[in-house]
């Protein structure tokens, strides 16, 4: 049967060799991934690529069918944004909330799912426990953090004179990494969930070999999981942040839109302010270039380091 | 065993933890007056369903959420047929165009909405004239190239957990390509 299914496949093949160098091996491909392709062009692609042009010209809203002129001032918007100190506020501020977010993320999503990938009592209900922040709307959610971290609120009740003055989410030091552990906290479960598929596929005789030749539960972490896990650190890193570049929901509703001085302003925070409330979408549109550049340069910087042993 | 029950406990606790802020929005939504104090969080008066029986005064509770039944079906239509087609595609065919399409899908992921959500809104409003309705949402919704692309790369997992040689098999047997598709891959949905 093995010989058959190849012989088919190779007589398929001389076939129509010019059709394959044009459309690939199997061009049924190129139909199959078409609805999708198409659907990226018109509602990604397009929008896309006019954004970026809004970034060089001097673009503005006008009425339906009115005709303007919107010239082309190359990086004039570019110089503006850069030299806007709010801008370069907020890019620290996500570098702030990055340092804090994707470090506690790994580790925390990498402990807790090899502690409920062992024998555990409660095990589903464990799981399902993390991960309902994950599936739960962020809105609601910082209804309630927004209550908990209030002047009043609980954890100042629980700290008592612990409590920092001014309170957390107007204290330009605290706010951010208020936020970054909110989203931390939000986003764990989905983390989890995938280092335990990862986990799924180190081997347990790796666990065996270590603990015959002695391995606490440290070290069969460290020298076993971390590495056999390596891939998927990869991709919770450029995930997480993803995700965290583009923090808008939290700096908008925590802290009302940018927090004490801008603390917790982030760029996309900015970019919906300045493009939508104050009507300026071509320097909207030059900081969401620059952020783009920005996280496609520390993805792949983070896939460098984290698979830099391969 | 001791480090287990330590292991157990501490995985409750965090657990614990994890759900607080749930049981503290229960407590709030049963509370008549605001309490954001220590003893607030638990309450062994003042409480009533006073809050539940007057959301449909403050939200028209049956239309909203009527209109997320609607948007959430149409989403998972839309990223169930288009994720599903191009996530098979990427995984087991070999066509012309495959890897840009792939670093595409992955670019929607990097590319912020609140940047598109101009232009976007231009088009769907302005150029199609889809403003207030539900296709215009389901469209324009940052969620829904999101959820295709990550369907996508889910879906690219599916095919790899079948044999290539049933693949082939079923072919020879005069198998459509998209019934066999709908057979194996699609069984694991």
């Amino acid at each position: 049967m093995s010989q058959q299914v190849q012989t088919t496949q190779r007589r398929r093949q001389r076939r129509s060799p010019q059709l394959a160098t044009v459309l690939g091996r199997q061009p049924l491909g190129i139909a199959f991934a078409a609805p999708y392709a198409v659907f990226l062009v018109v509602i990604f692609a397009y929008p896309l690529g006019l954004a970026v042009w809004i970034s060089f010209h001097d673009y503005f809203f006008s009425a339906p069918g009115v005709q303007v002129d919107r010239p082309f001032v190359g990086l004039a918007n570019y110089r503006d944004v850069l030299g806007d100190p709010a801008v370069r506020q907020s890019f620290v501020n996500v570098v702030k909330f990055l340092v804090i977010n994707v470090p506690l993320t790994v580790v925390s999503a990498l402990v807790l799912a090899t502690a409920l990938n062992g024998p555990v009592r409660g095990r589903t209900l464990l799981r399902v426990s993390y991960y309902v922040p994950y599936v739960t709307a962020s809105v609601a959610l910082v209804a309630v953090w927004l209550f908990l971290f209030s002047g009043s609120g609980f954890v100042n009740g629980l700290l008592g004179s612990l409590a920092p003055e001014p309170s957390w989410l107007i204290n330009s030091a605290w706010v951010m990494p208020i936020i970054a552990v909110f989203v931390t906290w939000k986003q764990l479960g989905f983390f989890i969930l995938l280092y335990l598929a990862a986990l799924q596929n180190v081997p347990k005789e790796l666990y065996e070999s270590a603990s015959t030749d002695g391995a606490g539960l440290l070290r069969k972490f460290w020298h076993v999981t971390v590495p056999g896990v390596r891939p998927a650190t990869t991709l919770v890193v450029i995930l997480a942040t993803i995700t965290g570049a583009n923090l808008f929901t939290e700096p908008y509703l925590l802290t009302n839109g940018g927090g004490p001085n801008g603390a917790s302003t982030s760029p996309v925070l900015l970019m919906y302010q300045k493009g939508i409330e104050q009507q300026d979408p071509d320097v909207a549109s030059a900081i969401g270039v620059l952020l783009v550049i920005g996280v496609l340069l520390i993805s792949v910087a983070s896939r460098r380091i984290t698979e830099a042993r391969d | 065993m001791t480090r287990a029950v330590a292991r157990t406990a501490a995985l409750y606790l965090g657990a614990l933890a994890f759900l607080f802020p749930f049981y503290y929005m229960i407590v709030g939504s049963l509370q008549s007056e605001p309490d954001t104090s220590l003893r607030g969080a638990f309450p062994t008066s003042g409480l009533t369903l006073g809050n539940y029986s007057d959301i449909n005064s403050r939200v028209d509770l049956l239309r909203s959420l009527t209109n997320s039944g609607i948007f959430t079906g149409g989403v998972i239509l839309g990223t169930i047929v288009f994720g599903v087609l191009a996530g098979y595609a990427l995984a087991r065919l070999h066509f012309r165009g495959r890897g840009t399409l792939f670093a595409l899908m992955l670019l929607v992921q990097i590319i912020p909405f609140q940047l598109l959500i101009i232009p976007i809104y231009v088009m769907i409003v302005r150029t199609y004239g889809l403003a207030d309705t539900y296709l215009g949402m389901i469209a324009r919704s940052p969620s829904t190239p999101r959820l295709c692309s990550s369907s996508a790369s889910s879906s690219s997992l599916c095919p790899r957990s079948s044999s290539p040689q049933r693949g082939w098999t079923a072919r020879v047997s005069c198998a459509s390509c998209g019934r066999w598709r709908c057979h194996s891959c699609g069984q694991r949905w």
